[in-house]
Formats: C-alpha cells, structure tokens, sequence
C-alpha cells in the first residue's frame, strides 16, 4: 500500500514536471518570459537539477531583462555541463551586458595547468578518477599475477590520470563546501563598510557581477569583488551559485 | 546673570532664550487648522495667496484635492510665541492659486495628516471674473509670455515654444514651472536668450526659454499656463522700483507671481502615403544624395556606397534605406553616422548610411536608384527622394595571390573573393534546450561514495596479493626446502642434542638446502649427487664443490665414528650455516 502510494505521487509528480516544462517552452516562444521563468522553476524547485534546465532558466530570465539572475542561473548550469556550447555562448552575451569589468582574473598560467577543471563536468571528472583507479590496481594486480614487465608503463599512466583527477574532484569537493561564489541581483547595489544602512558606502556593483563570498553574518555577505573591493552587502542582493 | 559673563559675551541671553524655548514643552492639545485666502474675488490673469495655519502641533498638508487652480507652494514658515511661559508654535503652509477658468469655485477642506489623525480646513469660496482690464504691456514692470511657433503643425512636426519674462525692474530668485507638454515629445534648448525689447518705449530685458515640441498624436492640444514666481524689488512708498533702487538701497523685494495664458494647439494627422514609394517616416524637409568611394574595382575587392539624408525635420528617426545590388555582389552594412544639430528652429543635420560593396565577380554593373518619400511640411504633401542610378565596374584583380578563388563550374569564370573577418550583424542568445532529458535529476556522487568507490579496487587489488603470497608460501617447494633447513640448523645448534643426532641435523639441513636451491623436494643425496645437483642447477662449480665436500666431511663423522668435541661441532656447525647462506643468496 505505502509502495503504491508512492509510485502514484512520484508519478503524479512527474506529470508536474512534464507539464511545466512543456508551458514553460511555450511562454518562452510566445516571449512571455515571466510566466516561462515560473514554470521553469517549478521543475527546479521539485529538486531537479540539471544544467539543460538551469540554462532554460537563464535564457529566460536574460529574454526578461533580468541580468542579473540570467548569469546566476547561467553559472549554476556551468558547474552540471561546463562544456556545453550554448551555454558558453550565451553565458558570454549576459556577460557583455553586465556593467562592472571583472577585476579579479584568474592566474592565466593555472587556467592552463588545470585546463581539465573547466573543460569537462564534475561527473566526468569522478568518473575520470574513478575508471583510472580501476585500471591501474586492475594492472598492479595483473602484474602482481603474470609477472608482466610490459604492464609496467600502462599501470604508470593510469595512476597519474588517477591521481590528478581523484585530486581535482577532491578540490571540487572542498570548493562546493567551502568556496562560495555568489552573483548581485539587483540593478544596482551599494556595497558599505558594515551591516547598517548607514555605514559608510565604499562601491557599487551592478547586476551580473560575480562575486566571492567570504563570511555570512546577520543576513549580510561579506564580498570580495576583487583583491582590493572587499565590503558587506544585504544577503537578498545576491544569490549564490 | 553674570554681569562680566554678560559682557564678554553680548549674545548669551538670546541663545539662552533659544535653549528655554527649546526645552519649554509646546503646549499641547487637539491640532488647530486655519485657511484663509487674501481675496475672495480675482480676475483670470491673477493670483491669489491661500494660507494653512497649524496651531498646536504639527502636520502635513494635502493640497492636491484643489483643481480648479494651479497650485504653486511658497513654502512653510514656523512662528513661535512665549506668553507668560507658555510657548505656542503655528506653522504656516503658502500656496499661490492660479485659476483656469472664469467662475465660482471652492477650494475644498484640505486634510492635514498629524499624529495619526485627518483634520480638515474650512471650505472656501472665490470668484474668477474676466480678466480685468489690463494694463498696456508698456505699464507694466514684470509680464511673462509664451508662444508657440505654429499653433496647427502635423503630428512629428517639429515647432518651437517660447517662454518670454520681460522685466523693467530688478528681479530675482526666479523659478519657472514649465508646463506639462501632454501630448508632445518636449526638449529644452539648451542656451536661453536675453535680449533688450523696446515696447510702447519702455526698454525691458526679456529673457527666452524655448522648447521644441514634436506633436506624437493628432487633435486639439492644450499647453497649460508656465508660471513663474520671482522676487521683485519694489519701492518703500509702493510701486515697483527701479533697477537703479536697488543700486542705492532704495527698495524691498516682494515674492511675485505670473503666469502665462494657456496655448492651444491642433495638431493634424499626417495624410495616408502615397504607397509606391516607402514613406521613410521623415517629417521636416530633406534631401537625398549617393555616392560611391570608386566606380571601378577589382574583383574582389571593396567599395563604400554612401547614402546621405540631410535637412531639417526628424532626421534621426530615418530608417536604413534598402539597397538592390547589382547580382554579383555582396553587400555589408556599417553601423550609420549621424551629425545632428538642436536648437530653437529643431533638431537638423544629416545622417550618412555606409555599405560595403564586394565585387565577386568582374563586369560593368549599376546600381539602382533608392526612391523614398517624406512629408514636406512647407508643401504639405509627401515628396519623393530619389539617388541617381550609380554605375560600378569591376576589373580582374592585379594580385592574385591574395583573393581565394572559389571553383565553379567549367561554364563560369572563378570567383574570386577576399577573406574578411566574420563580424555579428546581430545579437541574441541561443535557443532552449528541449530534449526530454532535461527534466532528469542529474545528481553528483556524494564524496563518502566516492571514496567508497575508490577504494574497492584497491582492496581488491591487496586481496589479490595477499592471496598469492599465501599460496605461494604453501606450494612452493623452494620455500618448503629452505624452511626445512632453517628448522634442522635451528635443531643442530641446540647442545643439549648427542653428536649423533647433530650430524642428522646438519645433513638433513644441508640437503634441504640444495634442494631449496634447485627448487625441488627431497630426502636424501650423496656427496656426488649433490655436485651435479647444484651444477645443473646453474651453481658454480666451487659452491658445488663446497657443498660436496661438506657433505662428506658430514657423513664421513656420521658413519664413520669420528668422536668430535664441542669446537670441532661448533666449527662444523659455522660451516654449514655458512654454505646453506651461501646456496640461499642467489
């Protein structure tokens, strides 16, 4: 009886699910971006997550002139399919309308060492890491068996790839628990020295703009926009990818 | 008080009258609300002063329930009285009303919000009469005007509203509120003029504001009155001063002010195009011109098609004109470059469309005229703008390692085109994503099972290792024979055992040793055998022999009676641990 019960909601479930994503293509192709916005979100906040449906999300909200929430949804979809084209095209266009040059730019020489970080997903790269362990104590135990010189530099190969890419999704790990990224929302934001309305205000930020959020405290986010631009802002401002 | 306090500071007691005032309650109590008018009657092209007293307290006062004036507010003022230590405060609200219309009207109850609660003002009646006979222009020393170029334009008509002050006595403080423009797109010019004007010989400064309204629909507009208020400085005795009073301090300066009269205007729709030509939206008066940078290129190389619109009228609004190139060419457009000037006659200028045209293939070509219409509003009817037809030749290019040539048909002649960088023509973002996987749940695996995974193999793997080690250590003779020595020498070097039984020892620790050596099992070898053994075995031949010769010192003393003392056994021993060390070191 509980087994029917829930086959019946999770298929009832579903039929939401199908049918908000339905809507939601038709408002978008009827440029009715709001209402495709709400429907699209319906599916994420069943709890699917999916960057096909995060990218939707984007567009959308891009459609609606919301840029701010359009690179937020836009980012949130990079973390599922970093490589997708179309998301990078478009990530790159919401990017061009943002208003504030980014300044915190990372270290071109690390985007090259660790060029797999942003080229493939996350499940690739734990699928990488986990398909190389395999293999290489799949081959040390070959080796171990048969006595094989010739297994030698495959078993070397796979644990490098193994051990980078075990490394690389351990760092993913840490960087979802600890590293948080965040984008401002409204149109235009003051960031100030402290929490009060009054506190001194030290710079503005605009929609789009990505920021790093180092410590939250009685609603507010401490942000790093860059080395220099540090300062406190409204936790409502921004959302967090 | 102090006297010496007093004296050094000649302006404590007001500032201690002040800090008293301040500290001495208000007195409290419900909110007493006055209004009042200082005239009852007015003609049209007057005004009239409505005051708002608040006794008692404070609050605000809503005004925009009066419409049948203008309302202009002169601000608040604060009166506060002590008498017999009980300090009373009123605060004033003043609004100058100007009417609109002839007849009688009543200024409402005015709510005035305080401490929660609405409290009203009285009602008041006052009468507009006709504007009262005025004085000729030249008798007065203060008047405003305003006008508008052409009271009947066409809608997208440009025409020009002009406020005018004109003032013969010094002024100050002045504030205009401009009229709304409802039904008109509105834009100040930026410089205002002042000038001197001469009227019924009385010499006034004037000075001009000027608007240029584009009318966006058609019917019968009503630009409301500008009022502008002012202070103006009039004589002690009455009647307004001189600019030179003020120069000799001869005068005050009173707050005034004036309005002008309503405008209206009527403004007519344009008449329905012609439609042979497209009408170009333009309203005003323009030209139209093309030119091309050269008439004659190489095949594959470029030229600039100029398109200009120039005049007087919406000259930004024109819309890129279409443009039919001769087959055989490929046109690209530049982004369109407009030099536009704006003051008191409207917005002018010319806006210049660039194309780039590449040739892609050799031959005289021409291209056709571009034909547009506008409406000419000193003709009042649409005119056509036409370019002349342009001719262009394309020649063989000189150099033609350059262009790429694209293969054609035998039947045609190559084509030959320059590479060029791909520019955006447009920007959008690409479309949604509609496959059905898009509604699937695509989770990333939690780091406990990620761990989980990663070690299975390796578990697996020392599985592996720890299961060979172990059947190897049970099936390898190798391992079994030198165990087997190890256990007799261990044997042989307890002194407690009889010299019989430490020959056995030592024998049967020898031979475990050669056999582990060869990795073969056995029980029992002679001194020869076991030359040969280890021979075949790949040993040396001086280990061999070693071994041999040991082997016999071993059974010579085991069968042959020998006695032996506890060195000659020591020395015995030593020699045989050190061979089998040396049989097992490979």
């Amino acid at each position: 009886m509980v087994l029917l019960t829930v086959l019946c909601s999770s298929a009832a479930r579903a039929g939401e699910v199908s049918h908000a994503f339905v809507d939601g293509i038709k408002f978008y192709n009827e440029k009715q971006y709001a209402l495709a916005v709400a429907e699209f979100k319906k599916i994420a906040n069943a709890g699917i997550r999916n960057g096909k449906l995060f990218y939707n999300i984007a567009n959308a909200y891009l459609k609606d002139g919301d840029i701010g929430n359009a690179v937020l949804w836009y980012q949130r979809a990079l973390r599922y399919m970093p490589e997708d084209p179309d998301l990078n095209f478009n990530l790159q266009y919401a990017r061009s309308l943002v208003k504030d040059q980014p300044e915190d730019r990372q270290n071109p020489i690390l985007q090259i060492l660790f060029f797999w970080k942003d080229m493939f997903s996350r499940t690739a790269i734990q699928w990488i890491a986990l398909v190389s362990n395999l293999l290489f104590w799949g081959l040390t135990a070959l080796k171990r068996i048969y006595r094989s010189g010739a297994l030698k530099l495959p078993a070397v190969a796979a644990l490098i790839v193994m051990i980078v890419f075990t490394l690389t999704s351990l760092y993913q790990f840490y960087e979802e628990k600890y590293v948080k990224f965040a984008v401002v929302l409204p149109a235009k934001v003051s960031i100030r020295s402290g929490l009060t309305p009054d506190s001194t205000e030290l710079f503005v930020l605009h929609s789009g703009s990505k920021v790093r959020v180092d410590k939250q405290q009685s609603g507010h986010c401490r942000i790093r926009f860059s080395d220099e631009k540090i300062g406190w802002i409204d936790a409502d401002d921004i959302g967090l990818i | 008080m102090d006297a010496y306090l007093l004296k050094k500071n000649p302006g404590l007691p007001a500032i201690v009258m002040l800090v008293v005032m301040l500290m001495v309650p208000v007195s409290a109590g419900a909110l007493d609300v006055q209004a009042h008018v200082d005239r009852s009657r007015i003609s049209l092209n007057e005004s009239l002063n409505l005051t708002v007293s608040l006794s008692g307290g404070e609050g605000t006062v809503d005004s925009s329930s009066i419409v049948d004036f203008q309302v202009v507010s002169r601000g608040t003022s604060t009166r506060v009285q002590i008498v017999n230590s009980h300090v009373s405060k009123t605060t004033v609200y003043q609004y100058v009303l100007i009417p609109q219309k002839v007849g009688k009207f009543t200024i409402p109850p005015l709510p005035v919000m305080s401490g929660g609660h609405a409290y009203h003002t009285r009602p008041i009646t006052v009468e507009v009469t006709q504007t009262s006979v005025n004085k000729a222009d030249g008798n007065r020393d203060v008047f405003v005007t305003a006008e508008v170029s052409n009271d009947s334009p066409y809608v997208g008509q440009q025409i020009c509203y002009s406020f005018r002050l004109y003032h013969a006595v010094s002024i100050s403080n002045a504030r205009l509120q401009k009229p709304e423009f409802s039904g008109f797109n509105a834009k100040e010019v930026d410089d205002s003029r002042t000038y001197n004007a001469d009227i019924s010989g009385r010499s006034y400064n004037v000075t001009e504001l000027d608007y240029v309204l584009i009318p966006i629909t058609s019917g019968r507009m009503t630009i409301g009155p500008a009022v502008l208020s002012c202070d103006v400085q009039i004589r002690q005795g009455g009647g307004y001063a001189s600019p030179f009073d003020s120069f000799f301090g001869g005068g005050q300066r009173v707050q005034r002010v004036f309005s002008t009269n309503s405008l209206t205007v009527t403004v007519s729709a344009l008449p329905d195009s012609p439609g042979n030509v497209p009408f170009s939206g333009l309203v005003g008066e323009f030209s139209l011109d093309a030119s091309l940078e050269s008439d004659t290129i190489a095949a594959g190389d470029s030229t600039t098609l100029a398109v200009v619109f120039q005049g007087t009228g919406n000259i930004m609004d024109v819309e890129e004109p279409r443009i039919q190139a001769p087959e055989g060419f490929k046109v690209y457009s530049d982004s369109p470059e407009e030099h536009i000037n704006f003051d008191s006659r409207g917005y002018s200028g010319k806006k210049t469309f660039r194309k780039a045209l590449v040739a892609t293939k050799e031959g005289a070509f021409t291209i056709a005229p571009i034909r547009m219409s506008y409406f000419d509003i000193g003709e009042r009817t649409y005119k056509i703008l036409e370019t002349p037809p342009l001719k262009l030749k394309a020649v063989p290019p000189a150099d033609a390692e350059m262009p790429i040539i694209m293969e054609t048909s035998e039947a045609e002649p190559p084509r030959i085109l320059k590479k060029k960088k791909v520019e955006f023509t447009g920007r959008d973002i690409l479309s949604l994503k509609t496959e059905p996987d898009v509604m699937t749940h695509s989770s990333v695996m939690p780091l406990t099972r990620f761990v989980v995974l990663l070690l299975i193999p390796f578990l697996i793997c020392v599985g592996i290792h720890v299961a060979c080690v172990v059947g190897k250590s049970s099936n390898d003779p190798q391992r079994e024979m030198a165990e087997r020595a190890r256990r007799n020498l261990r044997q042989a070097s307890d002194a407690r055992i009889d010299l019989k039984e430490f020959l056995g020892c030592l024998y049967k620790a020898l031979i475990s040793a050669v056999y582990s050596r060869t990795g073969s099992r056995g029980e029992s070898l002679t001194y020869q055998e076991v030359d040969a053994f280890l021979k075949s075995g790949g040993c040396s031949d001086t280990l061999s022999e070693r071994a041999s010769r040991l082997l016999k010192d071993i059974e010579f003393a085991r069968y042959g009676g020998t006695e032996m003392d506890a060195a000659a056994r020591t020395k015995l021993l030593g020699k045989t641990r050190q061979l089998i060390r040396d049989l097992q070191r490979r």
